[in-house]
């Protein structure tokens, strides 16, 4: 948000803005690998166990 | 040795009908895994499975200076992809280790999938998680057309360094171009691959040529530091005739830096392959020479490939242009214009004959290129020593990559002359600079 002068932007409104893309990121960052277990979780027809998509052992 | 989320990737490219090696990025990628390979720094463990057809995971544990690691998914809803994507017992080791890539630009032969952009539309969605730093890489790869294909790249991290790179590749058989934009330095790219050569064509000195040569450049922009970037490759691929086996020939040039660098790659034989680079800078006039080897061991075999014999060859050019031969039973029975007729006759018979000796040679070349390359493709390799050196750096990589007991091991070290801490002095040979082992199991 330095990027815009105080005119444009109020000091409040770039603090707001700032933490908006904060919790995006934040959001983003853990969100990516459940929606990656969601795709193949729904993708599948007979909808696996939630434990089976998360464990990273193989499967006996 | 290729990380089992690299083998996916690859494996859904294979399934989109993507050639990996036609791009500018990968244009000298047979000298890069001959000379460059990469050596494992740590004890690494990574187990991988399929939890269903089009999810795959794996969990890497690695001990350094500290006990780190990371968990890895991917998601892809390519057809067939847990069937190409084998596990560690059942893959063979030559697909599963960077190395000589046999590469035949043949154009004229991509053909577009018929069942339309329905099938052609996949995706690709990978994310690995590291601990203990959580930090996030993420990878989407989405196919658009038969030609065209987007690619995001992210890393994600809580101190203020994340990095988006989206990469725009267009590849239709003849041309390879990839626009590039990276978040970092506002960075720019543009890649162009062009294949001059559409079909194996006749040429003044072999009847039958397979080679192919490739002509690429790069363009590189940073918008912020506004520092600009280029590199040309000329690359050029052919076949021994009498063996048909495969070298690549490399020339690289980057005018900014004055770098001067070519390479030569062969296949001496199905288990043997060696590389040889030469860089010079001619601003700094300094060169350096590099080396690289490796040697391949089989294992037990059960499918025995028979060596191709002349007589059988002969045997079957015989049946194939046993038409074309003239028959000398069928003499004109006319007495006055038999000496004519005669004269003509084996004036045919040469022409025959000739042409019949041409089509056996090309027959002859394009038999022993097929069956190296089906040689080399069906062979059950155990391991592979690679063995690398450079003049300048008098340095030596070593790395062993094999299968043990259903795990792929993959074991190395760097080893230079003398240690720039110790003295030079010192009686010790090599000091060893970096060693690590890496275990991959998968099902």
């Amino acid at each position: 948000m330095a990027l815009f002068p105080s005119f444009i932007l109020s000091d409040e409104s770039k603090e707001n803005i700032s933490k908006i893309i904060n919790l995006t990121h934040t959001v983003a960052h853990y969100g990516w690998i459940p929606f990656i277990l969601y795709l193949g979780w729904a993708h599948t027809s007979n909808r696996p166990n939630v434990l089976n998509l998360l464990s990273p052992l193989p499967s006996v | 040795m290729l990380d089992y989320m690299e083998s996916v990737s690859r494996a859904f490219e294979q399934s989109t009908g993507w050639s990996r090696d036609n791009s500018y990025a990968n244009i000298t990628a047979t000298s890069k895994a001959l000379l460059d390979f990469k050596i494992p720094t740590a004890f690494e463990f990574q187990v991988s499975n399929a939890t269903t057809p089009y999810t795959f995971n794996t969990t890497r544990v690695s001990t350094r200076n500290i006990f780190n690691g990371s968990l890895t998914y991917l998601y892809s809803d390519a057809d067939n992809l847990k069937d190409m994507v084998r596990g560690s017992g059942a893959v063979s080791l030559q697909q599963v280790t960077e190395t000589y890539r046999y590469f035949q630009p043949f154009y004229n032969h991509k053909s577009a999938p018929s069942n339309g952009d329905r099938l052609v539309r996949k995706s690709l969605y990978y994310g690995r998680m590291y601990y203990p730093t959580s930090n996030l890489e993420a990878m989407m790869i989405k196919r658009l057309t038969p030609y065209t294909q987007v690619k995001l790249k992210c890393l994600s991290t809580f101190n203020e360094f994340n990095i988006l790179t989206c990469h725009w590749q267009r590849d239709t058989g003849r041309n390879c171009q990839e626009l590039i934009f990276s978040t970092n330095d506002l960075l720019c790219g543009y890649r162009f691959l062009h294949n001059f050569l559409g079909t194996p064509s006749k040429m003044k000195t072999s009847l039958y040529n397979n080679s192919s040569l490739s002509l690429g450049t790069e363009l590189w922009l940073g918008l912020i530091t506004l520092s600009p970037g280029c590199s040309t490759t000329l690359r050029y691929c052919t076949h021994a005739p009498n063996t048909g086996r495969p070298l690549t020939l490399t020339l690289s040039w980057n005018p900014f830096f004055g770098n001067l660098s070519s390479s030569y790659s062969a296949k001496t034989s199905t288990s043997t392959t060696f590389c040889a680079k030469y860089d010079f800078n001619l601003y700094s006039i300094d060169s350096n020479l590099s080396f690289g080897v490796e040697v391949w061991r089989r294992g037990s075999t059960n499918q025995q490939h028979e060596p191709p014999t002349s007589q059988s060859i002969n045997k079957t050019d015989n049946l194939m242009y046993h038409h074309l031969l003239p028959t000398l039973s069928q003499s004109s029975s006319h007495g006055h214009g038999q000496t004519k007729m005669e004269h003509e006759q084996q004036l045919l018979q040469d022409l025959t004959t000739a042409f019949s000796t041409s089509l056996k040679r090309i027959d002859r070349e394009k038999f022993e290129i097929e069956n190296f390359q089906n040689d080399y493709s069906c062979a059950n390799f155990t391991s592979v020593w690679k063995l690398s050196t450079s003049l300048r750096d008098k340095n030596l990589k070593v790395l062993w990559e094999g299968k043990f007991k259903g795990f792929l091991v993959s074991a190395g070290g760097e080893f230079f002359k003398s240690s720039p801490l110790l003295d030079n002095r010192s009686r010790t040979p090599l000091y060893p600079a970096r060693f690590g082992v890496q275990l991959q199991y998968s099902t």
